[in-house]
């Protein structure tokens, strides 16, 4: 085993390969606040890559209602009753890693889910936390909570399935970071499906071979961002490349909303995998569910978040969320917009921070109705 | 039952480490009889298998190298050797009740496999263990699954799950280049997708994590026999060939074994297998 930096731990752990960051980081950052299950990017993903023979419940991105979704059933649970209570520390992690806590014989700790538990894509779909009783009305905050999670491959650090691969069948491309199975060299062994704790790695029965998310990668190379970006009518994603902490540009929004403005945290981090998906925490679900899923800092993130308005970079970071299907390498925030830049420089879109309010009269003379939304 | 698993793997493990050393060599020895005819000996249910003696070969499950299965279920199997001047043929038999040919996330297909010395130097083997660089093994890997697809065609999604309904495949409604694009590792002919063509994989090995397909080089054919609670495999090779494993030249060489019991979830390096080279001999 070799030592690696895990910055999401905050130490080196350790890892069966030696860390070797690529060129560019393949990075997502979702604002689950604006998530509302519409499962638009599910279907842009399937109808792109997933429509074939074997596939067919196979979901490289898929939306789960927290705190009861899952697809596979139990994922996340299960991965965390096996890890068991860990000391998670402050800044850094003192627990044990997926890696730490590989029994013998095995590269690290994971389980291989059931047939069944792929039956049911969108179970728990909208169940709340707990139970309303009869009679009861609308409080605030709301007496009960849930929220959308929506999942793709985290394009790891340290991918879990590219240590499980025992047939050196996964590769982590150095250019962008984007985490690949050869589909010659597959030979269905699903270690990888076992090994990844996001189970994001899926068996084709048809091919027999294990198939994950491909970071829509000839979109990337075009300069594009993913279908599940482009497509998401509430603009809760961004897609680009992100910077380990230390080389962290300003003018990069992944980096300044990840890293400068601390709003986003990557999910589950204590597994050890440094997952390259960021998310905006939901902030009106309790911290302690929150602090297990996105780790410590995620309360800071739940704060910066309510304070966007105050810090104009944030917010311009923020609103250039699905603004346009370039990926989005500089940006930056003069008196009233937010400009974004491609890799060359060249602008790619302009949107405004506060958006022009238009007042109309509460009654229209022309057809002789009384509006209830005049703004 | 512990102690005697713990006691086998060290044994399986003293095994690995004195085969390492180069003054090592195969002792049980497999005679490979005489037979008529000169086509390939692929038929396990042939005639010529009758009479021949089998030897017992035991197998250890594989705990050396990470991930292991610590628990393997099948500790024998028989095998028989045969030739006519042109081929040679190996006979596989274990006992296992239950058929395992098909796959889905937690279905795993019956496999076995024999190794050999691309290369055989009898004071000079490789490392059993999927060989080691500059000395290459050849893998014979035969799989329950593709003798399915080559018998009975390969199993649908409906075959695989009755209850399942799906609207439309690619194939359906896209001409059939752009559908092949939905096809995956199928389209770009990965030997697990289909075994239409043949129920067992050619391979080299060069180390762990190097086992690579032969592809359109394979001169491996064979086939398997589910009887009478058994498992019967048949694997014939060419004696001469201007590629692959030269199996006349000095009238031996070494097999090395291995079998995966999809029912117990055997994969990949979760096998069973026997830790010692076997010489196979092959009077001319
Ligand atoms: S999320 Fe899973 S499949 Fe994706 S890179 Fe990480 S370990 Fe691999």
């Amino acid at each position: 085993m070799a030592k690696v930096y895990n910055w999401h731990l905050g130490r080196e752990m350790e890892y069966p390969y030696e860390g070797v960051r690529p060129a560019k980081q393949f990075g997502m950052i979702l604002d689950t606040n604006k998530c509302i299950a519409c499962q638009t990017c599910t279907v842009a993903c399937k109808t792109t890559w997933t429509p074939g023979r074997g596939q067919e419940t196979m979901f490289w991105n898929n939306v789960e209602s927290k705190p009861y979704g899952y697809y596979p059933l139990g994922w996340d649970v299960k991965i965390l009753e096996k890890l068991g209570v860990q000391d998670t520390g402050g800044k850094v992690y003192q627990g044990k890693t997926l890696f730490d806590a590989a029994p013998d014989g095995e590269r690290i700790l994971g389980y291989l889910p059931e047939d069944a538990d792929y039956a049911h894509p969108n179970i728990g779909e909208d169940d709340s936390a707990g139970l309303m009783s009869q009679g009861i009305h609308l409080t605030m905050p709301h007496m009960q909570w849930m929220y959308y999670l929506p999942r793709i491959c985290n394009h790891c650090s340290y991918p879990a399935c590219l240590a499980s691969c025992s047939r050196n069948s996964i590769y982590k491309r150095p250019e962008d970071g984007i985490v690949l199975i050869d589909q010659t060299r597959c030979r269905g062994y699903r270690e990888c499906v076992k090994g990844c704790p996001y189970k994001k790695p899926f068996f084709n029965t048809n091919t027999r071979t294990s198939e994950k998310c491909v970071g829509c990668y000839p979109a990337i190379e075009s300069g594009r961002q993913t279908q599940c970006t482009i497509t998401c009518i509430g603009k809760i994603r961004i897609q680009g490349f992100i910077s380990p902490p230390d080389q962290a540009r300003e003018d990069n929004p992944l980096d300044y909303v990840v890293h400068i403005a601390k709003v986003a945290r990557p999910l589950y981090p204590q597994f050890g995998l440094e997952p390259n998906t960021y998310y905006i925490p939901p902030v009106h679900v309790p911290p302690p569910y929150l602090y297990q899923m996105f780790g410590a800092g995620v309360e800071q993130a739940m704060a910066n978040y309510r304070k966007a308005k105050d810090d104009p970079k944030l917010l311009g970071a923020l609103l250039l969320f699905g603004a346009c299907r370039e990926i989005i390498h500089h940006y930056k925030v003069d008196g009233k917009s937010a400009t974004g830049f491609n890799e060359k420089g060249e602008e790619l879109v302009q949107v405004p921070l506060v958006e022009p309010i238009h007042v109309r009269a509460a009654h229209d003379e022309k057809f002789q109705a009384y509006r209830t939304n005049i703004t | 039952m512990k102690v005697k698993t713990y006691i086998c793997n060290l044994l399986a493990v003293a095994a690995v480490t004195a085969f390492v050393s180069p003054l090592w060599a195969a002792d049980p020895v497999l005679m490979a009889t005489k037979v008529s005819g000169d086509g390939p000996l692929n038929d396990p249910s042939a005639s010529y298998w009758n009479g021949v003696k089998p030897m017992e070969v035991t197998l250890e499950p594989q705990t050396t190298v990470a991930p292991t299965q610590p628990n393997g279920t099948i500790d024998k199997m028989n095998v028989r050797a045969v030739q006519n001047g042109k081929y040679i043929g190996l006979l596989l038999e274990w006992k296992d009740a239950a058929v395992d040919h098909l796959m889905t996330t937690d279905h795993f297909g019956d496999q076995v496999a024999v190794e050999l010395p691309v290369t055989y130097n009898k004071d000079d083997l490789p490392n059993i263990m999927m060989g080691e660089s500059g000395k290459p093994v050849s893998v014979w890997q035969w799989r329950a699954p593709l003798q399915y697809d080559k018998d009975k065609g390969k199993p649908s999604t409906k075959d695989l799950y009755p209850n399942s309904h799906y609207d439309m495949y690619p194939d359906q409604i896209l001409p059939a280049e752009t559908a092949k694009l939905y096809t995956g590792a199928h389209g770009l002919q990965n030997p697990v997708s289909d075994g239409k063509k043949s129920a067992i994989m050619e391979m080299v090995a060069e180390g762990f994590g190097t086992l690579t397909f032969v592809g359109d080089q394979q001169l491996v054919d064979g086939n398997g026999l589910h009887k009478d609670g058994q498992w019967h495999v048949a694997l014939t090779y060419p004696l001469q060939s201007a590629t692959g494993v030269q199996l006349a030249k000095g009238g031996e060489t070494a097999l090395g074994f291995a079998l995966w019991e999809g029912g117990n979830k055997d994969v990949g390096s979760r096998k069973s297998w026997a830790p010692t080279w076997l010489t196979l001999q092959l009077p001319q």
